[in-house]
């Protein structure tokens, strides 16, 4: 857990750092905050990241604050699993739009979400619920609103 | 039990994507056989979509029974997002545009764009609005003179690349502001005239019409109008101050475009089907109604005088560099 | 300026059948685009205006207004349930709103907020009602100078928002004004962090943004736990207590009333948004309430505080709007288009010409808070059964809906990308004890605190008018006096107790 947040950490450090250092090219007045706040979150990082690593500096910062710093929850190993998983399906959802377009994504994204990771076994919820989903889907967007949705990269390439 | 998921996930996809192309497939030899997408880089509700919502809906009663104009907002980065998707959308007829001409033109002269306005086909005008300057009733200033003499001016403005244009006329006829830009739109610069941040704002007259009728500004010169307008006929044209080269080229074209190269007979019918539509009595009441003028032009015409005006700003392209490239 | 006739004559024409059933809806539609994520009440009022072209003006304002009416508290809901605010608006009632939730007690956030929305719509509409003519001028009052200051005041309520560390929450909220700078640079052309993607010009979004932190986030950690909402134990149904919800917030009624002046004055200035006026008002309560340690934990007066804030502020937008014919949010935009569309000139003229339209409209709203509270109140017992679903079942469909709804925002696919990425940042944020709100103020006044920084800059007065202009000198007074409050209090609790001891 504690080197969990680390990499967090450090990686919040690098993304202020790298923002900051781009903001040099910038020209002066546009530069300002982009610099300030890029600045100002590099320290505190860095601020952050002593108190995990020097005890002492973490005691005068609580006694300073009056509040604790550390509040993070722990994950069992069966979580710690899921996390990995759940990360997975967000991003496969998102190719299966980019890919497919939102029509066909969504019946089947819910289908192998309801099947694969939720093991659920009935008709109902697997293929009538995905289906009932689109169809409102459809209604109010294409129906009603006639908002035109992505088509998905497959069918722009094919059509 | 691994096998029938695959083949109920295999007729998931099918199914739609039959039912998608369907229409795409079987009627594509004549055109226009499926629905017309009219990209927008305006918001919902603002003018540019209301304008298009308006003839979109007429252009249905002159289009075969069941194809449909959809409009569709992509709003950001100044129109640009919106005119690349519609250049690089497929000539076939089924996609165009209405550009924000002058900001989008003025951009593609300086940095290279994911564009090319001098390659698109036009397909009509809805209107050529012409600009104002107008400053708040209660001001000091009573006419251009006063502008003219007065130091230290402030005028706000939405951002310098899309109002480069309005600077350019300002100083050709001697009057020197400071500019504040980064104002969200027209109203939230006349609010802060109003409140007396600023001294003057220069908006094109269907955005300022109102406030002037209602008597909160005072309109003190046309740019881009040959003429004076009937509703202000006190207020002078920049031709009547001394410019006319520059009347040409300032204001809000309303266009219509497609991407370049639509094949010539779906060009012109498409056109055909843009003119009927903008003449259409209930469509023309309807923008009266919402408070939008509204005067069409042709495709052909539209052409000619988009060439020309490209060709007015490449003139111009020098003086008005320093503007565009301004800094606070 | 004030005709009793006229309002009577709205009142007759609204009290017909016709009347009464389109009205019913109107509110049904509201409440519907209010509670998809995605969809809002100025989408609702777009489906409807081109309906309405054939209408009765006088019948088009009362389903335009009641639709725009109901669409505030329809958003509400997924914000208590979920976690997932319907609008950007609702984003502070999620703060205590979504804790209730998992308490089990969803029942008493949604009848709170039915009531605290529709008492703070009465209360902005009957100010508005009386005191347009005589408010108008506050419009005026607010310069960019004010704008930085009120913005600053903004960010400085991250120190009262942040639960667990303070250095946690100043880190995000700075990252937050650090990602409010992607994107075109408003006041010269430059473009800052975009990496050539056309998508970031306009910066990142705020809709998309929330949805990836708030529910994407929440959505994330409901699959890991596998628990649902309103976790398992419990033995009374989470939809039970509507009423509690309601009798809490009639008794706290001096509470509503504060938030919702406060609600009404950010209405007022044009540009600043309810979302800021939720958390403003928030704030105000968490500061001023007697044992405020629960807030943010489910502390049903967060809800009231939020819910009749961002309804009051739709009072206050109308000022500007008729006033001056300058819309006060992106609603009172389109409401006014579809007024001229009915022929009504905008501006000081419509109190003489159109009185009866204006009354209309107002009673239109009116009404459809009262009607949408009557529905809310009526199916909350239902709509609370969610929290006692597995999160299996509901979750997959909600992620659909936010990725969809980012997308038509802009029918951009680069609103999808921002909100996966800020899901995935939204949930190790609150892993590792983040505050995801102060990311999002960051994010949403970080750019107006720029803008109107460097205007104030360009006027006349310079830097000095920070100073010189009184309500900014106020504001800034202000802020400084209540960031220092706890401590000084504190500090004072502290040397007494020391004399007591004595």
């Amino acid at each position: 857990m504690k080197n969990e947040e680390r990499i967090f950490l450090f990686f919040l450090l690098f993304v202020a750092v790298v923002m900051t250092l781009m903001s040099l090219r910038f020209s002066s007045s546009s530069r300002l905050l982009p610099m300030l706040s890029g600045l100002f979150v590099a320290i505190m990082l860095v601020f952050l990241l002593a108190t995990l690593y020097a005890p002492n500096i973490a005691d005068w910062y609580q006694r300073f604050e009056g509040r604790t710093i550390m509040k993070t929850d722990s994950l069992t190993a069966a979580e710690r699993k899921r996390e990995i998983a759940v990360t997975g399906w967000f991003i496969g959802a998102f190719l299966l739009i980019y890919m497919l377009g939102f029509m066909v994504a969504i019946p089947v994204f819910l289908f192998l979400f309801f099947r694969l990771y939720a093991d659920y076994d009935s008709w109902f919820i697997t293929i009538v619920t995905p289906g009932i989903v689109t169809l409102v889907v459809y209604i109010a967007f294409i129906t009603v609103l006639r908002v035109p949705l992505y088509r998905g990269m497959l069918f722009e390439l094919i059509l | 039990m691994r096998k029938s998921i695959i083949v109920i996930a295999a007729i998931l996809f099918i199914l739609p994507t039959v039912l998608t192309s369907f229409t795409t497939v079987v009627l594509a030899e004549d055109y226009p056989a499926k629905d017309i997408r009219w990209i927008l880089g305006g918001k919902p509700g603002g003018g540019f979509d209301t304008y298009a919502r308006t003839i979109a809906s007429a252009m249905e009663n002159y289009l075969p029974k069941g194809v449909n104009v959809i409009v569709e907002n992509k709003p950001g980065a100044g129109h640009r997002i919106a005119m690349s998707s519609v250049y690089h959308a497929e000539a076939d007829g089924y996609t165009m545009g209405m550009p924000m001409m002058a900001g989008l033109f003025i951009q593609q002269m300086y940095e290279k764009q994911r564009y090319d306005m001098t390659k698109v086909d036009w397909l009509g005008m809805i209107l050529h609005d012409p600009r104002v300057l107008a400053v708040p009733s209660d001001s000091q200033y009573k006419n251009v003179e006063d502008l003219q003499n007065a130091k230290d001016l402030r005028v706000p403005i939405n951002g310098f690349a899309s109002e480069a244009d309005v600077i350019l006329a300002n100083e050709s006829i001697n009057i020197e502001a400071k500019y504040i830009a980064g104002h969200k739109n027209s109203n939230e610069a006349v609010l802060a005239s109003l409140r007396g941040d600023a001294d003057a704002v220069v908006f094109t007259y269907g955005s300022l019409r109102d406030y002037i009728r209602d008597g909160q500004l005072r309109p003190l010169a046309l740019y881009g109008s040959d003429e004076r307008i009937s509703e202000i006929p006190e207020t002078p044209t920049l031709a009547e101050l001394g410019q006319p080269d520059l009347n040409k080229i300032i204001g809000n074209f309303r266009v219509i475009a497609g991407p370049p190269n639509i094949p010539i007979e779906r060009l012109s019918y498409l056109r055909e089907v843009i003119w009927k539509a903008m003449n259409d009595p209930k469509c023309q009441e309807k923008l009266e109604k919402a408070n939008r003028e509204i005067n069409p032009k042709d495709g052909e015409t539209t052409q000619q005088i988009m060439d020309e005006l490209m060709q007015q700003y490449l003139e111009v392209k020098k003086e008005l560099k320093p503007y565009y490239d301004r800094e606070n | 300026m004030f005709h009793f006739d006229t309002l009577l004559f709205a009142l007759s024409m609204m009290l017909t059948v016709k009347g009464i059933l389109v009205m019913f809806i109107g509110t049904i539609i509201g409440l519907i685009f209010g509670a998809i994520p995605g969809l809002s009440g100025v989408t609702a009022l777009i489906v409807l205006i081109p309906m309405t072209y054939g209408m009765d003006p006088v019948i088009a304002m009362l389903l335009l207004g009641s639709a725009y009416g109901a669409a505030t508290y329809g958003g509400a809901v997924p914000a208590i349930l979920i976690n997932t605010p319907g609008e950007a608006p609702n984003a502070a009632t999620v703060l205590d709103g979504f804790p209730l939730s998992q308490k089990g007690k969803s029942g008493m956030a949604l009848g709170a907020a039915a009531t605290a929305s529709t008492m703070g719509g009465l209360f902005g509409l009957l100010v508005a009602f009386f005191f347009i003519p005589v408010l108008s001028g506050v419009v005026l009052a607010f310069s960019y100078a004010e704008f930085l200051m009120i913005t600053i005041f903004g960010l400085s309520m991250i120190a009262v928002l942040t639960q667990g560390t303070l250095l946690k929450g100043l880190i995000a909220g700075g990252l937050g004004i650090m990602f409010s700078c992607v994107g075109y640079d408003p006041m010269t052309t430059e473009l800052r962090y975009t990496f050539g993607l056309e998508f970031l010009w306009d910066g990142i979004q705020v809709v998309p943004a929330l949805f990836g932190l708030l529910a994407l986030g929440e959505i994330m950690d409901l699959l890991i736990k596998t628990l649902p909402i309103a976790g398992t134990t419990g033995k009374r149904a989470p939809g039970s207590g509507v009423w509690d919800g309601v009798m809490e917030t009639l008794k706290r009624s001096f509470l509503t009333l504060r938030c919702s002046s406060i609600g009404f004055f950010i209405g007022v200035i044009p540009g600043l948004g309810g979302t800021v006026a939720g958390f403003f008002s928030y704030v105000h309560a968490k500061q001023t309430c007697r044992n405020s340690e629960g807030f943010g934990q489910g502390d049903v007066r967060g809800v009231i505080a939020s819910e009749a804030a961002n309804d009051a502020k739709e009072g206050g937008a109308l000022l500007p709007t008729l006033g001056f014919g300058i819309p006060g949010s992106a609603a009172m935009a389109v409401l006014l288009g579809a007024l001229t569309l009915h022929g009504v000139e905008i501006g000081q003229s419509i109190f003489i010409k159109h009185l009866d339209i204006v009354y209309m409209l107002l009673l239109s709203i009116l009404g459809a808070h009262i009607f949408a509270a009557g529905i809310g109140l009526a199916l909350a017992e239902k709509m609370a059964l969610v929290t006692r679903i597995r999160p299996a079942i509901f979750t997959p469909i909600l992620l659909m809906i936010c990725l969809l709804g980012s997308f038509t925002l802009r029918n951009s696919m680069g609103d999808v990308v921002i909100t996966i990425i800020f899901g995935l940042l939204g949930y190790e944020m609150r892993k590792f004890g983040f505050s995801r709100i102060a990311l999002l103020l960051g994010l949403l006044l970080g750019h107006t605190a720029e803008v109107s920084f460097r205007q104030t800059l360009m006027t006349r007065e310079g830097a000095m008018s920070f100073f010189s202009r009184p309500i900014s000198l106020t504001i800034l007074i202000f802020t400084l006096v209540s960031l220092s409050y706890p401590y000084i209090s504190a500090y004072i609790r502290r040397r007494r107790k020391v004399h007591h001891e004595k």
